[in-house]
């Protein structure tokens, strides 16, 4: 019995962890999202890109890993910058779809650059982290995982203040509501999505770099993303607390379905079950747990 | 006038003839002049699994060079156009016929792995495409494919001998073997061979668990080895999600016995994860990178002269003893080098030895199996690197 509840909460504390990581992607999709209404798809491949940008800094350049991390999210903040002014701006009041487009085009233009600069093999990241797992009562986690888990939590507390009790925050939530309405109001609108693809490519250079620490670091570091897509589906495609909660529920949900039903049913259960409950919240709620419903007066 | 006219038309007549025989006779020796030879290649060099086609086409590459350096093959230097299919068959389809009707080539050392094998038979045959794919499936010559040389050993044979190892060599005394298999064809194929060739020796298989390539972490997949006590791991999987898993399993203080397969035996697992892969054992059909056996010497040799900054070793050996059989088979066919002329040569290699690089190479007008033969090696964790346990084995 008592080595069942082990399981079970190992299972759980394991899949919190990855939970993390998931939130921490997410997150960066809804701040996008929030603010200028485009789903970015290029999110995986910045992802990528921040990893590797960490790994040259600390193994070419021999910077120590708490010095490459605030300088890895400073290049990656400015690329955010850079690709919202060189991208995304001259799309400014373009349809959607063509938004959409481009962002496809910036997320193979990344990938191809990363092969390039970066190669195609696989690296082990040197990890600042203890190799030994901390453990209490006998549910072991890593460091990394765990700092992952604060990072997040930590982020989600900062990003909620910043949303509801900040100008700027405000001037955010503005701008995804309605851009004409802001900009009247003396917002400036171009600004506020510089800021917005900055402030999202950091989010996604710290999942990157925690990601690149409990993983092979590859150029298909990109794919997490598309594992972490239920989680903004989940929590809310505008809502930071639901990017979080959706993140941490979807690595719990993945890692018990892996524990608990792989076994039973077989044949990677485990890797299906995010998906599964991505349609099923897309038939409940389709602007998941904690999204605004759009109501459209006519 | 009028006969000038006619002079005119005699002469593009026969202006017209002397081509037409001289396309006849390039159709004839496709890929071959007096001084050269052209060769494909359809290998991935960019993409998410680029690093499994690059060393493996180095290999290729560097060794047809060595060959030039030589004199080339009787008399004739080596051209190899590497065209990159990103691991994808229609793109290898594409690059196929790009090179056989464009670049005209001799033959294509490697149309890629099985998916793209199998996409380009038909090409292969009627092109008469001598060629040794980067993979291995029955297909590939059960029945015999007349232009198809099987290398290796399937993934089934691996894993048939693995378990032969688990049963024979090590003896454990409740052996109790756990899977960790992606759901790719050389996992579904390793899980199969595993739980056939288990149940003939009564070692029970007490989990069956899927790791997917890019998984974030493999915790859920130890939580529940460890419930099973499983003290033998399996993996079919190739090398990061093998390094996840080890890494994880270190991190839960988990130790069994791991082994993998010819994907996942390398020294650069042993490099990413150092203690973790203390008791790792993995099989290959090439020899180790630090072998020194004359056919890795030499790939040591080359890997140094064209400064190949190569991590995964095992796929640059397999490279450079691919391009040493064809090398063999063009010097077998001599100066008449042809597509039927290379596929007889190759037909000539009985117990053909490769230095160490591969086992004994046998092929013949009626077989052109692999060996089926592996080496198992041990990780060798303060050197970084693999070292071989046992000799060349086959199935039992």
């Amino acid at each position: 019995m008592a080595s069942d509840v082990l399981y079970f909460l190992g299972l759980s504390m394991s899949g919190l962890a990855v939970g993390s990581m998931y939130a921490l992607i997410a997150l960066g999709f809804v701040l996008i999202f929030k603010a200028t209404k485009i789903l970015n798809f290029a999110h995986g491949e910045v992802i990528m890109v921040a990893a590797f940008i960490c790994f040259q800094l600390v193994t070419v350049y021999r910077v120590p890993f708490w010095i490459a991390l605030p300088v890895t999210l400073a290049i990656t903040g400015l690329m955010g910058v850079a690709a919202e002014r060189l991208v995304l701006r001259p799309m400014l009041g373009e349809p959607i779809f063509s938004v959409v487009m481009v962002t496809i085009g910036l997320s193979i233009f990344l990938r191809s650059l990363a092969g390039i600069c970066f190669g195609h093999d696989n690296h082990v990241f040197p990890s600042p982290f203890p190799v030994e797992s901390a453990s209490v009562g006998g549910v072991v986690l890593s460091y990394a995982h765990l700092w992952s888990m604060a990072i997040a939590v930590g982020l989600m507390i900062a990003f909620f203040v910043f949303f509801k009790f900040t100008r700027l925050g405000l001037a955010m939530r503005g701008t995804a509501n309605d851009q004409d309405t802001v900009a009247l109001m003396g917002v400036n609108v171009k600004r506020i999505f510089a800021l917005t693809w900055g402030l999202a490519f950091v989010i996604a250079a710290v999942a990157g770099v925690f990601l690149a620490n409990v993983m092979v670091l590859n150029v298909g570091l990109t794919y997490v993303a598309i594992a972490a897509f239920p989680a903004v589906v989940l929590g809310g495609m505008e809502s930071v607390p639901g990017a979080i909660i959706g993140g941490l529920a979807i690595g719990l949900i993945e890692n018990l379905a892996g524990g608990y039903l792989d076994q039973i049913i077989g044949g990677g259960v485990k890797d299906v079950t995010p998906f599964v409950v991505l349609f099923v919240v897309l038939m409940i709620r389709p602007y998941g747990l904690f999204g605004q419903e759009e109501i459209e007066r006519v | 006038m009028k006969s000038q006219k006619k002079r005119v038309a005699v002469w593009g007549v026969a202006i017209l003839l002397g081509l037409l025989v001289a396309g006849w006779c390039a159709a004839d020796e496709r890929g071959v002049t007096k001084d050269k030879i052209t060769l494909g290649l359809v290998l991935v060099k960019t993409g998410p699994v680029a690093a499994l086609g690059l060393p493996n086409g180095q290999g290729m590459v560097d060794y047809m060079n060595y060959l030039n350096e030589k004199g080339g093959i009787n008399g004739r230097k080596i051209e190899v156009i590497w065209e990159d299919d990103q691991f994808e068959a229609p793109k290898s389809v594409a690059a196929v016929k790009k090179l056989i009707h464009r670049d005209n080539v001799l033959t294509i050392l490697t149309t890629g792995g099985t998916n793209q094998t199998v996409a380009n038979l038909d090409t292969i045959n009627k092109s008469k495409i001598v060629n040794i794919p980067n993979a291995l499936a029955d297909e590939f010559f059960k029945p015999l494919q007349p232009y198809i040389f099987a290398m290796g050993a399937t993934y089934e044979a691996q894993y048939q001998c693995i378990v032969d190892y688990i049963a024979q060599d090590m003896k454990m005394k409740d052996p109790r073997i756990g899977v960790v298999y992606a759901k790719k064809e050389y996992g579904k194929k390793g899980l199969d061979a595993i739980k056939e060739r288990a149940a003939k020796y009564n070692i029970p298989v007490v989990a069956e668990l899927v790791l997917p390539t890019g998984a974030v972490d493999a915790s859920s997949q130890v939580l529940a080895l460890q419930k099973e006590n499983a003290n033998i791991v399996i993996t079919c999987d190739v090398l990061p999600p093998v390094i996840t898993f080890l890494k994880t399993a270190q991190k839960y203080d988990y130790r069994p016995v791991v082994f993998g397969f010819n994907w996942a035996t390398d020294d650069a697992l042993v490099k990413a994860c150092g203690e973790a892969a203390k008791n790792y054992i993995g099989v290959n059909f090439v020899g180790a990178w630090n072998d020194e056996t004359p056919g890795i010497k030499l790939c040591r040799e080359l890997a140094k002269k064209n400064d190949r900054q190569i991590q995964l070793t095992s796929l640059y050996v397999n490279g450079v003893g691919v391009a040493w059989l064809f090398g063999e088979a063009m010097k077998r066919a001599g100066q008449n080098l042809n597509p039927d002329s290379l596929k007889a040569a190759m037909e000539t290699l009985s117990n053909y030895d490769t230095g160490g690089i591969f086992p004994p190479v046998n092929y013949s007008p009626s077989s052109h199996a692999p060996a089926e033969m592996v080496k198992f090696f041990k990780a060798d964790v303060p050197n970084g690197k693999l070292v071989p346990i046992t000799e060349w084995r086959k199935p039992k």
